[in-house]
Order: structure tokens, then C-alpha cells, then sequence
């Protein structure tokens, strides 16, 4: 515990100093336009900051990336409320009632109370990662090579049966990523493995061009087929009512504290997003708050409140085994982890342990980062409203040329925009035959250090490896995830079938 | 469509049997992963094929799953979206060459106003937004990130080193 106090100050000192802190304004204000932008997520953003973070130091790269993650979800509530049109993933729910409340001329209220209690759930997931800190550092030092490479399959094996419909189209992905992640020279071996002579592939497939391909690429196409802008509709009623909507998450105080726990919850189990998140906090707030049954749907600012504190809540809990065990539970964060990864902070142990105070400027950045952000979109509601209307004709070829300007910057090599033009066809041929892409950016950034835990594990326990007692526990209660939904539906058949029989006899 | 999405099925199966069979020609060292990867593969791709053949034949339409990725919307699956995405590969296409070709401050620039010519945009809007990429790969990446923009194939040849 002696420890924990120092590395507190030394991660908020190491965030404000004035070079750290103007990256995490520019990642907030990038963050917060492109998240606003119809069409532009998260991914994308952080995809074409990290050419500029790799140039930077470590506290000023960890400030622009993470301040960019961290406060993705609080603009997104900007479309769902004025054109009922999710901003992402996770501002579906919002819709529901923050919408009716635009309509019935509580835009700005509405706007308003989204943003606080976007504060408010960042502040609390933060806090609540703090004070898991002690819980996870002796748990992390237990566990060796072969846990850590079963937690990865976990992680990944997660995400891939949680990001779409077809779980088998999800794991193949995943499994896609830890092959391309064995691209380039074997580190112990020094043998080159799937290169096919080329010299371009001999260090591997880079990160940021694979993400720019797969992600912002697909999206502009989706934004190119469809065609359109999101609304041509007025703006108006920003004005009146802000600060009511600034009051409503405070009067609603015990409502926000239980969403954000819905919320870190959530992101704590690796493969449920953003989209979970909304819908259970909404759930939970329409059934245990009084008269909800009644006024969920139709403007109700509980509704609002409820759903934005447990997104924002979320990231803080989705950062403990991020941190903790080195598995990033979405798409999103497995890019941030690549990015630390690539500026030299390496999740794990050292995290826990000698490099403490960079666990807590990530904490600290959360807190500062949601609270900012959240002022910065109360101020200005207008000017990003008014950024959503934006023409998809006018985006796409923008972000497309910077998008191959940031494939490029990533290695100084033309390559890497040829990789990065091959991934984006692939990323859409994925999309429209239903293949989840995000489970292929986890194993492609989590490949390397699965193959090391895998070596490790096999040279100290050979094959036994995976009988020592968490490890073999962890692989069953894997294969009990992802057999469970067949047995119940073998099961279920099967009573349909003993029904029908009754029925007929 | 449905013969997209098969060639797409088989062409994962081909690729993770290549990663096999190359990988059983490894040292041990260096087949483990891939190898244990392609051997997990395989068999998941086969039944996402029989998956697949199976909904097809019951001509079960499946819907979109707003939860999952970005879903596909009905109105990206059109005639005439296919039509505007093919249109858009093509730009993609001699945006990624051009820039080879003209090198990328001449390339990037030039192909952002064409494509917003293209779709109808005002001239001094088109002109105004490729001046804007322009200052932005200029100021932004070849002097404020220090970033050598390669000057492209064809001007090299022209205009010399």
C-alpha cells in the first residue's frame, strides 16, 4: 500500500504538465468532433491519431490516446437525442428518451443531462478502478505464462462470440488475428513465417494500417452506399433548459451511482460493449425507478441519465483486465492497448507494479478527461450539433486521404498503404457477409504475447501446462461459455419435440 | 451476393490450410502458433459453411444485428449502393495510385477535389477542402510531425530528385 500514494501524485503530476495536458485537450476536441461526425467512430479516431502519438513521449502519447478513448461515448449522445440516430454503439438507448424529450423542446435539457451524467459515470468507473487496484495486484503476481495465455484466449474468444450473431464466424476471426499476428521473422526462432519473400512483411503486419483498413475504410463505405446525410432538420431549442439538464443527474444522484455500476460491470466482462451497457443500465433504471413504467419512452430524463452514466462508467471498468491481466475487453481498446504497447507501456504486471503511476494517470485521465469534455459539449452543443449534419460527401474523401497519409506515417512505408487499401476491401467484404471484424484487431494485438505465454508455458510444464488448476479451470469454463449456447438449444429442441409428442398422444 | 459470401468462406478454409501445411514445415519453435491456430480453424470454418448452406436452403433471411460490428443497413444493400461503393473503389484505387504515382502533397489533394467534383459539390467548396488536406499533409505531417511524404514515382521522373 506504501506505494500506491506516490504513484497517485506522480500519475496526476505526469498528466499536467503543460506539453501531457494540451495533447489530452487535443484528443478531447478530436475525440468529441470525429465521435460527432456522422459515420466516424471511435476506432477511426484513434486509428488516425496514432501515426501522431508514436512521436511523441510516453505521458504526452498516453494523454492523446487515451483521453481520445476515453471520452468517445459522451458526444456520441448528440445524433440519438436530436435525430434519433445512435452516434455509436453505445447511444442506442438514448434514443428512447432523449429523443421524445427533443421533440417536446428539451433538446438543450436533454443534451445536457447526457453530458453531466457522462461525467459523472467516467468519475465513478475511475474510481471504482482505483480502488480495485489492491484487489488485482496480488492476483496478477499469482498467475503465470500459462494463465495468462488461456486468460487471452478467454479474452479473445470472448469478444468473438459476443460481437455478432454467428459465434463460429467470430472465433474464426479471432483466430484470423493470431495468425496474421505470426506474419514477419519469429523473434526466438529468427524464421521468417508467411512473408512470402517479401521484405515489407519481414517485421509483420503493422497495427495502424490493419486498423485504419478494417475500420475507417469500411465505415466510409457504409457512409458512401447510403448516401445521404443524417438530417436535414432545424436546430433549434439548444438554448433554453441546460442547466436544468446540468441539475437532473445530481437530484438523480442514487440513479447514476447504480447505472455506473451496471456500467463498470459490464466492461468488466471482455466482449460486452458499449451496446450492453445502454440497454441494461436503461433496463434497469425503467425497472426500479417510480412511475418509469409510465414515462420510460416518452421523455423521460431518467431515461437519458441512466443510459449515458453506465457508457461512461463503463471504460473505467473495462480498463481493470485491460491493466490488469493485458486483455482488452472490445475492438477499441485492444487499439488503445496496441498503442501503449507501441509507445512502450505494457499492460500486465509491470503496470501494477513498477510502473504504477502510469496505472493512475489513466485513472486520473478518466476522471479529468470525462469531466472536460463534458463542459467543453455543454458550452458547445451548437457548433457540434451542427457538425453532425455534415454531407458524407464532404467527410469521405477528406478522411480517406488522411487515413492514407496515416497508414503511411505509420512506418514510412508505402507498404503499409497497400496493406492498409487490402484490409479495407477486406474489412468490407467481412462486414457484408456478417463476419464480426473486431475479434481480428484482438488477436492480431494480442497474438504476440499469446505465442510467448504459449513458448513459456510449454519449455517450464510442457503440454501439462494446461492442467495446473486455474489454467485448466479457465479452458473449462471457456468451453462451458461457448458450448452452453448449443446445449441449450439441443435441449430446448428436445422439449419442444417431448411436447409435441404429448400433444399428439 | 451468395457467391461472395461462399468465396469468402473458402477462401478463409484456404488460407488457414496454407498456415498449416507451411506451418508443419517449421521448427517446432515457430509452428506451435500457427499451427494450433490453423488446427482450431478448420473444423469452426466447415461448420460456419454448413451453417451458411443450411440458412440458404431454408431461405432463412437473416436480420441485421444492430448489437454486432457495424451492421449492414438495408440501404447499403441496394442496386444502387453497390453502384456508389464500386464507384468509390475505383476513386480508392487511383487515390492509392496517384499517390505512388504524383507522390502524396500533389496526389491527395488533387483526387479529394475530383471526388467532391464528382458528387456535385460547389467549386470553391472543392477547392477550399483540397487546399485544406493539402495545409494539413503539409503543415500537419511533413513539418509539424516531421514526416518524409514521398514525392511519387512519375514526378521523381519528371521533375528529378
Amino acid at each position: 500500500m506504501d506505494d500506491i500514494w506516490p504513484a497517485v501524485v506522480s500519475g496526476l503530476v505526469s498528466i499536467l504538465q503543460p506539453s501531457a495536458f494540451m495533447y489530452m485537450m487535443l484528443g478531447i476536441v478530436i475525440s468529441s468532433t470525429l465521435v460527432a461526425l456522422p459515420g466516424i467512430g471511435s476506432k477511426t479516431a484513434i486509428a488516425l491519431l496514432l501515426p501522431v502519438a508514436f512521436t511523441l513521449e510516453k505521458f504526452e502519447a498516453i494523454c492523446l490516446i487515451v483521453s481520445v478513448w476515453a471520452v468517445s461515448n459522451t458526444a456520441n449522445s448528440i445524433t440519438s437525442i436530436l435525430f434519433a440516430v445512435p452516434g455509436g454503439s453505445g447511444s442506442q438507448a438514448t434514443i428512447l428518451d432523449g429523443y421524445p424529450m427533443a421533440r417536446n423542446g428539451e433538446a438543450a435539457r436533454a443534451l445536457a443531462a447526457a453530458f453531466t451524467a457522462s461525467a459523472l459515470g467516467g468519475v465513478f468507473g475511475a474510481m471504482v478502478l482505483a480502488l480495485s487496484l489492491p484487489i488485482l495486484k496480488p492476483l496478477v503476481i499469482m498467475l503465470g505464462p500459462p494463465e495468462f495465455f488461456v486468460l487471452i484466449l478467454f479474452g479473445i474468444a470472448m469478444v468473438s462470440t459476443l460481437s455478432g450473431k454467428n459465434k463460429v464466424k467470430g472465433l474464426v476471426i479471432g483466430l484470423l488475428g493470431l495468425l496474421l499476428a505470426t506474419v514477419g521473422v519469429h523473434l526466438v526462432s529468427g524464421i521468417p513465417r508467411f512473408t512470402f519473400g517479401s521484405l515489407a512483411l519481414m517485421e509483420g503486419l503493422s497495427l495502424i494500417p490493419v486498423t485504419i483498413g478494417l475500420f475507417a475504410i469500411p465505415e466510409l463505405i457504409a457512409l458512401v452506399a447510403s448516401g445521404s446525410s443524417i438530417s436535414k432538420m432545424e436546430l433549434n431549442n439548444l438554448d433554453s433548459g441546460r442547466r436544468q439538464g446540468i441539475k437532473d443527474p445530481f437530484i438523480h444522484w442514487w440513479l447514476v451511482i447504480r447505472s455506473s455500476l451496471v456500467g463498470v460491470w459490464v466492461g468488466m466482462i471482455p466482449g460486452l460493449g458499449s451496446s450492453v451497457a445502454d440497454w441494461f443500465a436503461y433496463g434497469h433504471a425503467r425497472a426500479t425507478e417510480k412511475g418509469a413504467e409510465e414515462t420510460f419512452g416518452t421523455g423521460d430524463v431518467r431515461g437519458v441519465i441512466a443510459v449515458d452514466a453506465a457508457t461512461n462508467a463503463k471504460e473505467g471498468g473495462s480498463l481493470i483486465p485491460t491493466l490488469a491481466f493485458g486483455i482488452p475487453g472490445s475492438s477499441t481498446l485492444a487499439l488503445v492497448f496496441g498503442g501503449l504497447l507501441i509507445v512502450g507501456v505494457k499492460p500486465g504486471k509491470d503496470i501494477l507494479t513498477t510502473n504504477l503511476d502510469v496505472t493512475f494517470s489513466f485513472i486520473w485521465l478518466l476522471i479529468i478527461a470525462s469531466v472536460i469534455t463534458s463542459v467543453l459539449c455543454i458550452i458547445f452543443i451548437k457548433p457540434l450539433a451542427k457538425a453532425t449534419q455534415i454531407r458524407p460527401s464532404l467527410l469521405v474523401p477528406v478522411i480517406c486521404a488522411l487515413s492514407v497519409v496515416g497508414a503511411f506515417a505509420s512506418s514510412n512505408s508505402y507498404y503499409d498503404v497497400l496493406i492498409m487499401a487490402f484490409f479495407g476491401v477486406a474489412g468490407y467484404w467481412l462486414r457484408l457477409h456478417g463476419w464480426p471484424r473486431p475479434p481480428l484487431l484482438l488477436g492480431l494485438v494480442l497474438g504476440p504475447e499469446a505465442e510467448r505465454h504459449l513458448w513459456t508455458s510449454y519449455q517450464l510444464y510442457d503440454w501439462e501446462f494446461i492442467f495446473r488448476p486455474i489454467t485448466g479451470s479457465l479452458l473449462l469454463l471457456l468451453m462451458a461459455i461457448l458450448a452452453w449456447p448449443t446445449v441449450k438449444k439441443f435441449f430446448r429442441k428436445k422439449r419442444a419435440e417431448s411436447g409435441v409428442a404429448h400433444g399428439g398422444q | 451476393m451468395a457467391v461472395s459470401k461462399y468465396v469468402l468462406t473458402v477462401a478463409l478454409f484456404v488460407l488457414f490450410g496454407y498456415a498449416m501445411a507451411r506451418g508443419l514445415e517449421m521448427p517446432f519453435r515457430a509452428m506451435m502458433m500457427p499451427v494450433f491456430v490453423a488446427a482450431i480453424a478448420l473444423p469452426l470454418i466447415v461448420i460456419a459453411l454448413y451453417q451458411d448452406i443450411r440458412r440458404d436452403q431454408k431461405r432463412i433471411i437473416e436480420t441485421h444485428d444492430s448489437t454486432a460490428d457495424l451492421a449492414m443497413t438495408d440501404s447499403e444493400v441496394t442496386r444502387d449502393a453497390f453502384r456508389r461503393v464500386f464507384g468509390f473503389f475505383i476513386w480508392f484505387g487511383a487515390l492509392i495510385t496517384g499517390a505512388y504515382l504524383l507522390g502524396f502533397l500533389v496526389a491527395l489533394p488533387l483526387l479529394v477535389v475530383i471526388y467532391l467534383l464528382m458528387n456535385k459539390e460547389p467549386m470553391w467548396l472543392s477547392a477550399l477542402l483540397g487546399l485544406g488536406v493539402l495545409a494539413i499533409l503539409y503543415w500537419g505531417f511533413q513539418v509539424g510531425l516531421v514526416l518524409p511524404l514521398p514525392r511519387g514515382v512519375l514526378t521523381t521522373l519528371l521533375f528529378g530528385v
